[in-house]
Protein backbone atom coordinates (compact mmCIF):
# COMPACT_ATOMS: atom_id res chain seq x y z
CA UNK A 1 0.00 0.00 0.00
CA UNK A 2 1.63 3.27 -1.10
CA UNK A 3 -0.42 6.23 0.00
CA UNK A 4 1.04 9.84 -0.63
CA UNK A 5 0.64 13.23 1.37
CA UNK A 6 -1.94 14.83 -0.37
CA UNK A 7 -3.27 11.83 -2.35
CA UNK A 8 -7.29 12.27 -2.38
CA UNK A 9 -8.79 8.81 -0.88
CA UNK A 10 -12.82 9.22 -1.16
CA UNK A 11 -13.67 12.83 0.10
CA UNK A 12 -10.77 12.81 1.94
CA UNK A 13 -7.27 14.43 1.93
CA UNK A 14 -4.02 12.39 3.15
CA UNK A 15 -2.34 15.03 5.52
CA UNK A 16 0.27 13.04 6.91
CA UNK A 17 0.70 9.12 8.44
CA UNK A 18 -0.61 8.64 12.41
CA UNK A 19 0.72 5.17 12.60
CA UNK A 20 0.17 1.54 11.45
CA UNK A 21 -1.91 -0.99 13.74
CA UNK A 22 -1.75 -4.20 13.75
CA UNK A 23 -3.78 -4.66 10.70
CA UNK A 24 -3.76 -1.15 8.34
CA UNK A 25 -2.08 2.10 8.39
CA UNK A 26 -3.94 5.06 9.96
CA UNK A 27 -3.53 8.79 8.17
CA UNK A 28 -4.51 12.12 9.33
CA UNK A 29 -6.85 13.67 6.83
CA UNK A 30 -8.97 16.34 5.61
CA UNK A 31 -12.32 16.26 4.35
CA UNK A 32 -12.31 17.96 0.98
CA UNK A 33 -15.34 20.11 1.31
CA UNK A 34 -15.74 20.38 5.12
CA UNK A 35 -12.15 20.90 5.34
CA UNK A 36 -12.56 18.75 9.03
CA UNK A 37 -9.96 16.47 10.03
CA UNK A 38 -10.13 12.88 10.91
CA UNK A 39 -8.45 9.67 11.36
CA UNK A 40 -8.92 7.39 8.30
CA UNK A 41 -7.71 3.54 8.89
CA UNK A 42 -6.89 2.10 5.49
CA UNK A 43 -6.46 -1.90 4.77
CA UNK A 44 -5.25 -3.54 2.16
CA UNK A 45 -7.40 -5.91 -0.63
CA UNK A 46 -4.02 -8.14 -2.13
CA UNK A 47 -3.89 -11.02 -0.53
CA UNK A 48 -5.84 -14.22 -1.10
CA UNK A 49 -8.12 -13.37 1.49
CA UNK A 50 -9.29 -10.34 0.26
CA UNK A 51 -13.22 -11.09 -0.20
CA UNK A 52 -13.18 -12.25 3.58
CA UNK A 53 -11.18 -9.62 4.75
CA UNK A 54 -13.62 -7.17 2.58
CA UNK A 55 -16.58 -8.80 4.59
CA UNK A 56 -14.59 -8.40 7.78
CA UNK A 57 -13.82 -4.80 7.10
CA UNK A 58 -17.29 -3.97 6.61
CA UNK A 59 -18.93 -6.05 9.41
CA UNK A 60 -16.47 -3.53 11.69
CA UNK A 61 -17.28 -0.39 9.95
CA UNK A 62 -20.53 -1.07 10.94
CA UNK A 63 -19.89 -2.30 14.11
CA UNK A 64 -18.19 0.63 15.21
CA UNK A 65 -20.65 3.06 13.52
CA UNK A 66 -23.55 1.93 15.92
CA UNK A 67 -21.79 2.68 18.79
CA UNK A 68 -22.08 5.24 20.59
CA UNK A 69 -19.43 6.26 23.61
CA UNK A 70 -17.49 9.30 25.29
CA UNK A 71 -14.53 6.76 25.45
CA UNK A 72 -15.33 5.39 22.27
CA UNK A 73 -13.59 6.71 18.68
CA UNK A 74 -16.84 7.24 16.42
CA UNK A 75 -16.74 6.12 13.20
CA UNK A 76 -17.86 8.65 10.03
CA UNK A 77 -17.74 7.13 7.15
CA UNK A 78 -16.46 3.78 5.27
CA UNK A 79 -15.82 2.39 1.61
CA UNK A 80 -14.32 0.48 -0.41
CA UNK A 81 -11.69 2.27 -2.97
CA UNK A 82 -11.15 -0.94 -5.77
CA UNK A 83 -9.23 1.14 -7.80
CA UNK A 84 -6.71 1.73 -5.28
CA UNK A 85 -7.31 -2.09 -3.78
CA UNK A 86 -8.00 -0.30 -0.19
CA UNK A 87 -10.65 -0.22 2.18
CA UNK A 88 -11.18 2.28 4.86
CA UNK A 89 -13.11 4.02 7.54
CA UNK A 90 -12.84 7.67 8.77
CA UNK A 91 -13.19 8.07 12.86
CA UNK A 92 -12.76 11.43 14.95
CA UNK A 93 -9.16 12.34 14.80
CA UNK A 94 -8.09 11.84 18.97
CA UNK A 95 -4.60 13.37 18.71
CA UNK A 96 -2.57 14.23 22.22
CA UNK A 97 -1.53 17.58 23.47
CA UNK A 98 1.39 17.40 21.26
CA UNK A 99 -0.65 17.22 18.08
CA UNK A 100 -0.03 13.43 17.99
CA UNK A 101 -2.00 9.90 18.01
CA UNK A 102 -0.56 9.42 21.07
CA UNK A 103 -1.40 5.75 23.19
CA UNK A 104 -0.73 4.50 27.00
CA UNK A 105 1.43 2.62 25.26
CA UNK A 106 3.70 4.55 23.49
CA UNK A 107 3.92 7.52 25.54
CA UNK A 108 6.14 8.07 28.63
CA UNK A 109 4.14 7.82 31.37
CA UNK A 110 6.48 7.61 34.73
CA UNK A 111 5.00 10.17 37.04
CA UNK A 112 1.43 9.91 36.79
CA UNK A 113 0.07 8.98 39.97
CA UNK A 114 -2.58 6.51 40.72
CA UNK A 115 -5.32 8.76 40.93
CA UNK A 116 -4.78 9.82 37.59
CA UNK A 117 -4.61 5.76 36.35
CA UNK A 118 -8.18 5.50 38.72
CA UNK A 119 -9.34 8.53 36.06
CA UNK A 120 -8.25 6.12 32.89
CA UNK A 121 -9.94 2.96 34.56
CA UNK A 122 -13.10 4.53 35.31
CA UNK A 123 -13.15 6.03 31.69
CA UNK A 124 -12.25 2.40 30.00
CA UNK A 125 -14.42 0.74 32.32
CA UNK A 126 -16.97 2.26 31.64
CA UNK A 127 -16.58 2.22 27.75
CA UNK A 128 -15.87 -1.21 27.64
CA UNK A 129 -19.15 -1.84 29.71
CA UNK A 130 -20.80 -0.67 27.06
CA UNK A 131 -19.59 -2.62 24.39
CA UNK A 132 -20.09 -5.38 26.25
CA UNK A 133 -24.07 -4.54 26.65
CA UNK A 134 -23.75 -3.86 23.37
CA UNK A 135 -22.69 -7.76 23.10
CA UNK A 136 -19.37 -7.30 21.49
CA UNK A 137 -15.80 -8.07 22.68
CA UNK A 138 -13.44 -6.21 22.26
CA UNK A 139 -10.28 -8.93 22.04
CA UNK A 140 -7.44 -7.12 21.39
CA UNK A 141 -7.79 -4.28 25.03
CA UNK A 142 -3.70 -3.14 25.13
CA UNK A 143 -1.97 -0.23 25.98
CA UNK A 144 -1.65 0.68 22.10
CA UNK A 145 -4.99 0.34 21.45
CA UNK A 146 -6.20 3.29 24.39
CA UNK A 147 -5.72 6.80 22.62
CA UNK A 148 -4.91 9.67 25.24
CA UNK A 149 -6.66 12.86 24.27
CA UNK A 150 -5.32 16.31 25.91
CA UNK A 151 -7.87 16.72 28.50
CA UNK A 152 -7.05 13.49 29.96
CA UNK A 153 -9.94 11.25 28.82
CA UNK A 154 -8.99 8.35 26.66
CA UNK A 155 -10.28 6.46 24.06
CA UNK A 156 -10.51 2.60 23.49
CA UNK A 157 -9.77 2.03 19.80
CA UNK A 158 -9.05 -0.47 17.40
CA UNK A 159 -12.25 -2.66 17.31
CA UNK A 160 -9.97 -4.59 14.51
CA UNK A 161 -10.67 -7.54 15.81
CA UNK A 162 -13.44 -7.46 17.99
CA UNK A 163 -16.02 -10.25 17.98
CA UNK A 164 -19.83 -9.99 18.11
CA UNK A 165 -21.06 -12.61 20.53
CA UNK A 166 -24.42 -11.20 20.80
CA UNK A 167 -26.35 -13.56 18.07
CA UNK A 168 -28.87 -10.87 16.95
CA UNK A 169 -25.88 -8.61 15.82
CA UNK A 170 -24.08 -11.30 14.41
CA UNK A 171 -27.06 -11.29 12.75
CA UNK A 172 -27.80 -7.89 11.49
CA UNK A 173 -24.30 -7.40 10.63
CA UNK A 174 -23.80 -10.59 8.32
CA UNK A 175 -20.57 -11.81 9.81
CA UNK A 176 -18.29 -12.59 12.72
CA UNK A 177 -14.83 -11.35 12.73
CA UNK A 178 -14.08 -14.83 14.64
CA UNK A 179 -11.69 -16.57 12.53
CA UNK A 180 -10.39 -13.56 10.88
CA UNK A 181 -6.90 -12.78 11.78
CA UNK A 182 -4.56 -10.03 10.72
CA UNK A 183 -3.22 -13.12 8.81
CA UNK A 184 -6.41 -14.68 7.99
CA UNK A 185 -5.36 -17.97 9.67
CA UNK A 186 -6.26 -18.84 12.83
CA UNK A 187 -8.81 -18.23 15.69
CA UNK A 188 -6.46 -17.11 18.16
CA UNK A 189 -6.70 -12.96 18.27
CA UNK A 190 -5.32 -10.81 20.43
CA UNK A 191 -2.08 -9.69 21.63
CA UNK A 192 0.43 -11.85 23.37
CA UNK A 193 1.12 -11.17 26.88
CA UNK A 194 -2.65 -9.12 27.03
CA UNK A 195 -4.35 -12.61 25.98
CA UNK A 196 -6.10 -14.23 28.80
CA UNK A 197 -5.20 -17.71 29.48
CA UNK A 198 -8.25 -19.56 28.08
CA UNK A 199 -7.64 -17.50 24.64
CA UNK A 200 -4.27 -18.52 24.70
CA UNK A 201 -5.68 -22.11 24.50
CA UNK A 202 -7.52 -21.29 21.58
CA UNK A 203 -10.86 -20.96 23.50
CA UNK A 204 -13.37 -18.16 22.43
CA UNK A 205 -12.92 -14.40 24.00
CA UNK A 206 -15.67 -13.01 26.17
CA UNK A 207 -16.11 -9.92 27.96
CA UNK A 208 -14.46 -12.32 30.80
CA UNK A 209 -11.14 -12.23 28.45
CA UNK A 210 -11.04 -8.27 27.78
CA UNK A 211 -11.43 -7.77 31.50
CA UNK A 212 -8.39 -9.78 31.72
CA UNK A 213 -6.54 -8.16 29.52
CA UNK A 214 -7.55 -4.51 31.29
CA UNK A 215 -6.43 -5.74 34.42
CA UNK A 216 -2.75 -7.10 32.75
CA UNK A 217 -2.68 -3.52 31.01
CA UNK A 218 -3.58 -1.66 34.81
CA UNK A 219 -0.83 -3.50 36.33
CA UNK A 220 1.69 -2.44 33.79
CA UNK A 221 0.79 1.11 34.65
CA UNK A 222 0.75 0.52 38.29
CA UNK A 223 3.83 -1.19 39.03
CA UNK A 224 5.81 -1.07 35.72
CA UNK A 225 6.11 -4.18 35.32
CA UNK A 226 4.68 -6.86 32.88
CA UNK A 227 2.10 -9.12 34.38
CA UNK A 228 2.51 -13.10 33.85
CA UNK A 229 1.64 -16.26 34.89
CA UNK A 230 4.58 -16.59 37.38
CA UNK A 231 3.05 -13.54 39.02
CA UNK A 232 -0.45 -15.19 39.15
CA UNK A 233 -2.04 -14.42 42.68
CA UNK A 234 -3.15 -17.96 44.13
CA UNK A 235 -6.89 -18.46 45.14
CA UNK A 236 -7.76 -18.04 48.99
CA UNK A 237 -6.03 -20.64 50.77
CA UNK A 238 -3.74 -21.55 48.22
CA UNK A 239 -0.50 -22.15 49.13
CA UNK A 240 1.86 -19.23 47.67
CA UNK A 241 2.91 -18.62 44.63
CA UNK A 242 5.79 -17.58 43.44
CA UNK A 243 5.55 -13.78 43.64
CA UNK A 244 2.48 -12.86 44.78
CA UNK A 245 0.95 -9.92 42.37
CA UNK A 246 -0.72 -8.56 45.85
CA UNK A 247 2.55 -7.49 46.87
CA UNK A 248 3.60 -5.59 44.55
CA UNK A 249 -0.02 -3.61 44.85
CA UNK A 250 -0.14 -3.63 48.14
CA UNK A 251 0.67 -0.01 48.57
CA UNK A 252 -1.05 1.87 46.82
CA UNK A 253 -3.81 4.46 48.39
CA UNK A 254 -6.65 2.94 46.59
CA UNK A 255 -7.44 -1.09 46.78
CA UNK A 256 -5.94 -2.24 43.53
CA UNK A 257 -4.72 -5.06 45.12
CA UNK A 258 -8.14 -6.32 45.60
CA UNK A 259 -9.29 -5.37 42.08
CA UNK A 260 -6.79 -6.51 40.05
CA UNK A 261 -6.22 -10.17 41.41
CA UNK A 262 -9.71 -10.59 40.94
CA UNK A 263 -9.59 -9.42 36.89
CA UNK A 264 -6.48 -11.36 36.66
CA UNK A 265 -7.67 -14.74 37.84
CA UNK A 266 -6.95 -17.60 35.47
CA UNK A 267 -10.40 -19.06 35.95
CA UNK A 268 -12.88 -16.66 33.49
CA UNK A 269 -15.90 -17.67 35.55
CA UNK A 270 -14.16 -16.35 38.86
CA UNK A 271 -13.60 -12.82 36.98
CA UNK A 272 -15.81 -10.09 37.77
CA UNK A 273 -17.97 -9.09 34.25
CA UNK A 274 -19.68 -5.81 36.72
CA UNK A 275 -16.79 -3.44 36.20
CA UNK A 276 -18.98 -0.43 37.49
CA UNK A 277 -18.63 -2.66 40.83
CA UNK A 278 -15.04 -2.34 40.46
CA UNK A 279 -14.80 1.02 39.83
CA UNK A 280 -17.09 1.62 43.05
CA UNK A 281 -14.40 -0.30 44.89
CA UNK A 282 -11.80 1.41 43.85
CA UNK A 283 -13.67 5.01 44.39
CA UNK A 284 -12.56 5.80 47.80
CA UNK A 285 -10.46 8.46 47.52
CA UNK A 286 -7.07 8.13 49.52
CA UNK A 287 -7.73 11.26 51.85
CA UNK A 288 -10.82 9.42 52.79
CA UNK A 289 -9.20 6.27 53.70
CA UNK A 290 -8.79 5.92 57.67
CA UNK A 291 -4.88 5.89 58.59
CA UNK A 292 -4.43 3.49 61.46
CA UNK A 293 -4.08 7.03 64.02
CA UNK A 294 -7.20 8.54 62.37
CA UNK A 295 -9.12 5.18 63.25
CA UNK A 296 -7.96 5.19 67.13
CA UNK A 297 -8.88 8.41 67.17
CA UNK A 298 -12.37 7.71 65.87
CA UNK A 299 -12.97 4.76 68.18
CA UNK A 300 -12.20 7.40 71.08
CA UNK A 301 -14.90 9.47 69.95
CA UNK A 302 -17.26 6.96 68.88
CA UNK A 303 -16.96 5.41 72.31
CA UNK A 304 -17.92 9.35 74.37
CA UNK A 305 -20.34 9.18 71.74
CA UNK A 306 -22.13 6.01 73.08
CA UNK A 307 -21.30 6.50 76.62
CA UNK A 308 -23.20 9.46 76.47
CA UNK A 309 -26.00 8.23 74.81
CA UNK A 310 -26.23 5.38 76.65
CA UNK A 311 -26.23 7.37 79.81
CA UNK A 312 -29.26 10.14 78.19
CA UNK A 313 -30.94 6.48 78.00
CA UNK A 314 -30.24 5.11 81.13
CA UNK A 315 -31.81 7.99 82.61
CA UNK A 316 -34.72 8.34 80.51
CA UNK A 317 -35.54 4.90 81.39
CA UNK A 318 -34.44 5.35 85.12
CA UNK A 319 -37.01 8.98 85.19
CA UNK A 320 -39.98 6.99 83.24
CA UNK A 321 -39.61 4.27 85.15
CA UNK A 322 -39.60 5.82 88.53
CA UNK A 323 -42.36 8.10 87.29
CA UNK A 324 -44.65 5.26 86.21
CA UNK A 325 -43.97 3.53 89.69
CA UNK A 326 -45.05 6.87 91.33
CA UNK A 327 -48.53 6.14 89.47
CA UNK A 328 -49.01 2.58 91.69
CA UNK A 329 -47.59 4.16 94.63
CA UNK A 330 -49.93 5.52 97.27
CA UNK A 331 -50.63 8.64 96.90
CA UNK A 332 -49.30 10.08 100.64
CA UNK A 333 -45.94 8.59 99.08
CA UNK A 334 -46.12 9.38 95.27
CA UNK A 335 -46.61 13.39 95.96
CA UNK A 336 -43.46 13.46 98.53
CA UNK A 337 -41.18 11.35 96.32
CA UNK A 338 -42.01 12.71 92.88
CA UNK A 339 -41.03 16.16 94.26
CA UNK A 340 -37.72 14.55 95.57
CA UNK A 341 -37.13 12.36 92.81
CA UNK A 342 -37.78 15.56 90.10
CA UNK A 343 -35.62 17.51 91.67
CA UNK A 344 -32.89 15.02 92.41
CA UNK A 345 -33.09 13.59 88.66
CA UNK A 346 -32.63 17.47 87.23
CA UNK A 347 -30.54 19.17 89.61
CA UNK A 348 -27.92 20.88 88.47
CA UNK A 349 -24.88 20.20 90.86
CA UNK A 350 -23.86 23.77 93.07
CA UNK A 351 -20.94 24.26 91.38
CA UNK A 352 -22.90 25.44 87.99
CA UNK A 353 -25.62 27.17 89.59
CA UNK B 1 19.79 -21.80 48.34
CA UNK B 2 17.63 -18.90 47.16
CA UNK B 3 14.99 -17.80 48.99
CA UNK B 4 13.54 -16.53 45.50
CA UNK B 5 10.70 -18.10 43.72
CA UNK B 6 10.79 -20.24 40.71
CA UNK B 7 10.25 -19.10 37.99
CA UNK B 8 7.85 -21.26 36.01
CA UNK B 9 8.80 -23.18 33.20
CA UNK B 10 6.41 -21.90 30.98
CA UNK B 11 8.39 -18.32 31.25
CA UNK B 12 11.32 -20.66 30.21
CA UNK B 13 9.71 -21.74 27.04
CA UNK B 14 8.42 -18.70 26.11
CA UNK B 15 11.58 -16.98 25.89
CA UNK B 16 12.90 -19.93 24.09
CA UNK B 17 10.07 -19.91 21.61
CA UNK B 18 11.21 -16.91 21.25
CA UNK B 19 14.59 -17.78 19.67
CA UNK B 20 12.52 -18.13 16.88
CA UNK B 21 11.27 -15.50 16.46
CA UNK B 22 7.89 -16.87 18.13
CA UNK B 23 7.92 -14.30 21.04
CA UNK B 24 9.27 -11.36 20.82
CA UNK B 25 6.58 -9.93 23.25
CA UNK B 26 8.20 -11.66 26.11
CA UNK B 27 11.94 -11.25 25.61
CA UNK B 28 10.79 -7.41 25.20
CA UNK B 29 9.61 -7.83 29.20
CA UNK B 30 12.73 -9.93 29.59
CA UNK B 31 15.18 -7.04 28.68
CA UNK B 32 12.87 -4.27 30.16
CA UNK B 33 12.86 -6.50 33.72
CA UNK B 34 16.67 -7.35 33.67
CA UNK B 35 18.66 -5.48 31.89
CA UNK B 36 18.57 -2.09 34.23
CA UNK B 37 20.36 -4.48 36.93
CA UNK B 38 22.79 -5.65 34.45
CA UNK B 39 23.86 -2.59 33.25
CA UNK B 40 24.25 -1.49 37.08
CA UNK B 41 25.84 -4.57 37.90
CA UNK B 42 28.29 -4.17 34.85
CA UNK B 43 28.67 -0.80 36.21
CA UNK B 44 29.74 -1.85 39.37
CA UNK B 45 32.39 -4.55 37.99
CA UNK B 46 34.39 -2.10 36.30
CA UNK B 47 32.76 -2.02 32.83
CA UNK B 48 32.33 2.02 33.17
CA UNK B 49 30.50 3.29 29.91
CA UNK B 50 30.65 0.20 28.30
CA UNK B 51 28.11 -1.28 30.64
CA UNK B 52 25.21 -1.01 28.33
CA UNK B 53 27.24 -3.06 25.92
CA UNK B 54 27.88 -5.88 28.33
CA UNK B 55 24.10 -5.86 29.00
CA UNK B 56 23.66 -6.52 25.63
CA UNK B 57 26.28 -9.81 25.12
CA UNK B 58 24.58 -11.02 28.49
CA UNK B 59 21.41 -10.86 26.56
CA UNK B 60 22.87 -12.71 23.38
CA UNK B 61 24.37 -15.37 26.09
CA UNK B 62 21.02 -15.80 27.74
CA UNK B 63 19.45 -16.52 24.55
CA UNK B 64 21.30 -19.23 23.77
CA UNK B 65 21.31 -21.00 27.17
CA UNK B 66 17.37 -20.39 26.56
CA UNK B 67 17.66 -22.21 22.93
CA UNK B 68 19.41 -25.43 24.35
CA UNK B 69 17.37 -25.48 27.15
CA UNK B 70 20.72 -25.65 29.54
CA UNK B 71 18.35 -24.90 32.70
CA UNK B 72 17.97 -27.75 34.75
CA UNK B 73 15.09 -26.93 37.18
CA UNK B 74 16.97 -29.63 39.92
CA UNK B 75 19.47 -27.55 40.48
CA UNK B 76 17.74 -24.54 41.99
CA UNK B 77 15.61 -22.04 41.15
CA UNK B 78 15.14 -19.90 37.32
CA UNK B 79 15.84 -16.92 39.50
CA UNK B 80 19.02 -18.14 41.28
CA UNK B 81 20.11 -19.65 38.19
CA UNK B 82 19.51 -16.83 36.10
CA UNK B 83 21.73 -13.96 38.42
CA UNK B 84 24.83 -16.51 38.67
CA UNK B 85 25.27 -16.46 35.04
CA UNK B 86 24.53 -13.39 34.45
CA UNK B 87 27.34 -12.62 37.35
CA UNK B 88 29.72 -14.85 35.25
CA UNK B 89 28.57 -13.62 32.20
CA UNK B 90 29.81 -10.30 32.95
CA UNK B 91 32.63 -11.14 34.99
CA UNK B 92 33.57 -13.59 31.52
CA UNK B 93 33.18 -10.72 29.41
CA UNK B 94 35.30 -7.97 31.47
CA UNK B 95 38.14 -11.04 31.19
CA UNK B 96 37.78 -10.82 27.48
CA UNK B 97 38.02 -7.75 27.32
CA UNK B 98 41.24 -7.47 29.75
CA UNK B 99 42.85 -10.36 27.44
CA UNK B 100 42.33 -8.67 24.49
CA UNK B 101 43.59 -5.22 25.55
CA UNK B 102 46.44 -6.88 27.16
CA UNK B 103 46.57 -8.95 23.93
CA UNK B 104 47.33 -5.33 22.00
CA UNK B 105 50.35 -4.37 24.45
CA UNK B 106 51.60 -7.09 25.51
CA UNK B 107 53.21 -9.97 23.53
CA UNK B 108 51.91 -13.79 24.20
CA UNK B 109 55.68 -14.62 24.51
CA UNK B 110 56.12 -12.53 27.12
CA UNK B 111 55.92 -14.50 30.07
CA UNK B 112 57.84 -12.43 32.61
CA UNK B 113 54.23 -9.97 32.53
CA UNK B 114 51.41 -11.64 32.48
CA UNK B 115 47.78 -10.33 32.37
CA UNK B 116 46.99 -9.46 34.98
CA UNK B 117 42.98 -10.44 35.74
CA UNK B 118 41.88 -9.12 38.77
CA UNK B 119 38.06 -9.80 38.22
CA UNK B 120 37.74 -13.37 38.13
CA UNK B 121 40.00 -13.78 41.14
CA UNK B 122 37.48 -11.88 43.42
CA UNK B 123 35.81 -13.55 45.82
CA UNK B 124 32.36 -14.92 45.21
CA UNK B 125 31.36 -12.32 48.35
CA UNK B 126 32.26 -9.14 46.57
CA UNK B 127 30.04 -10.16 43.20
CA UNK B 128 27.60 -10.98 45.65
CA UNK B 129 27.84 -7.97 47.18
CA UNK B 130 28.20 -6.35 43.80
CA UNK B 131 24.63 -8.15 42.85
CA UNK B 132 22.72 -7.20 45.44
CA UNK B 133 23.76 -3.10 45.41
CA UNK B 134 22.76 -3.40 41.47
CA UNK B 135 19.48 -4.99 42.51
CA UNK B 136 19.03 -2.56 45.66
CA UNK B 137 19.57 0.35 42.91
CA UNK B 138 17.62 -0.91 40.03
CA UNK B 139 14.83 -1.45 42.34
CA UNK B 140 14.87 1.86 43.91
CA UNK B 141 15.17 3.47 40.64
CA UNK B 142 12.27 1.33 39.27
CA UNK B 143 10.02 2.08 42.17
CA UNK B 144 10.29 5.80 41.73
CA UNK B 145 10.01 6.36 38.13
CA UNK B 146 8.07 3.32 37.33
CA UNK B 147 5.40 2.71 38.97
CA UNK B 148 2.18 5.01 39.63
CA UNK B 149 2.64 6.37 43.46
CA UNK B 150 1.88 9.66 43.91
CA UNK B 151 4.68 12.17 43.23
CA UNK B 152 4.44 13.82 46.77
CA UNK B 153 4.72 9.85 48.11
CA UNK B 154 8.30 9.30 45.68
CA UNK B 155 9.47 12.89 46.59
CA UNK B 156 9.26 12.27 50.96
CA UNK B 157 10.95 8.65 50.15
CA UNK B 158 13.97 10.21 48.31
CA UNK B 159 14.14 13.29 51.12
CA UNK B 160 14.00 11.12 53.96
CA UNK B 161 15.51 7.45 53.12
CA UNK B 162 17.86 8.46 50.03
CA UNK B 163 18.24 12.36 51.65
CA UNK B 164 18.95 11.15 54.68
CA UNK B 165 16.82 14.32 55.74
CA UNK B 166 15.55 14.23 59.48
CA UNK B 167 12.03 13.14 59.58
CA UNK B 168 11.28 16.86 61.21
CA UNK B 169 12.20 18.45 58.18
CA UNK B 170 10.30 16.22 56.02
CA UNK B 171 7.48 16.00 57.58
CA UNK B 172 7.30 20.11 57.75
CA UNK B 173 8.33 20.38 54.08
CA UNK B 174 5.60 18.09 52.51
CA UNK B 175 3.25 19.67 55.36
CA UNK B 176 2.49 15.92 56.69
CA UNK B 177 3.02 14.12 60.22
CA UNK B 178 6.11 11.94 61.17
CA UNK B 179 4.28 9.17 61.20
CA UNK B 180 3.03 9.63 57.67
CA UNK B 181 6.78 9.72 56.54
CA UNK B 182 7.23 7.17 58.51
CA UNK B 183 4.27 4.63 56.71
CA UNK B 184 5.57 6.57 53.50
CA UNK B 185 8.54 4.82 54.12
CA UNK B 186 7.33 1.39 54.91
CA UNK B 187 5.19 1.23 52.44
CA UNK B 188 8.20 1.94 49.21
CA UNK B 189 10.54 -0.02 51.07
CA UNK B 190 8.44 -2.84 50.45
CA UNK B 191 7.39 -2.37 47.21
CA UNK B 192 11.33 -1.86 46.31
CA UNK B 193 11.69 -5.40 48.32
CA UNK B 194 8.85 -7.14 46.06
CA UNK B 195 10.73 -5.73 42.94
CA UNK B 196 14.06 -7.00 44.13
CA UNK B 197 12.79 -9.87 44.56
CA UNK B 198 11.30 -10.21 41.01
CA UNK B 199 15.25 -9.75 39.98
CA UNK B 200 16.51 -12.92 41.61
CA UNK B 201 19.19 -13.85 44.13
Amino acid sequence: MDIQTNEVIGSYRILRPLGQGGMGAVFEVEHVKLGVHYALKVYTLEDDSAELFRKKFAAEGRLLARLNHPNLVRVIDLDIDEQRGILYYVMDLVLYKDGEARTLGNIELGGVDEDYLFGLFRQLSDALGYIHGQGIVHRDIKLDNILLAPDARVFLSDFGISRVVSDRLRGEIGVTCTKVTPSGSGSVVGTHGYMAPEVMRGEPATAASDVYSLGVAFFKLLTGIWYNEDLEPKEPGASAGPVDAVRLLADFERPWKDVLPEMLRADPSKRPTDLSELVRRLEVAPHQQKSPAASTRRRHVLAVVLAAVFAVAALVALTVYLLTSNRQLPPTQQQGNDDDLTRDAFALPESVK
Amino acid sequence: MSAFPDTPVSLLARIAAARTGASEASWTRFFELYQPVIVKFAAFSGAGREAEDVAQDVFVKLVEVFRRSAYDPAHGTFRAYLATMIRHEVVNRWHRAAVRAADRHVSIDNDEHPVELSAPSETAAILDARWRLARRQAAIEHVLTKTALSEKSKAIYRAYVLEERPIEEVAAKFGVTNNTVSQTKTRIARMIAAHEELLGE
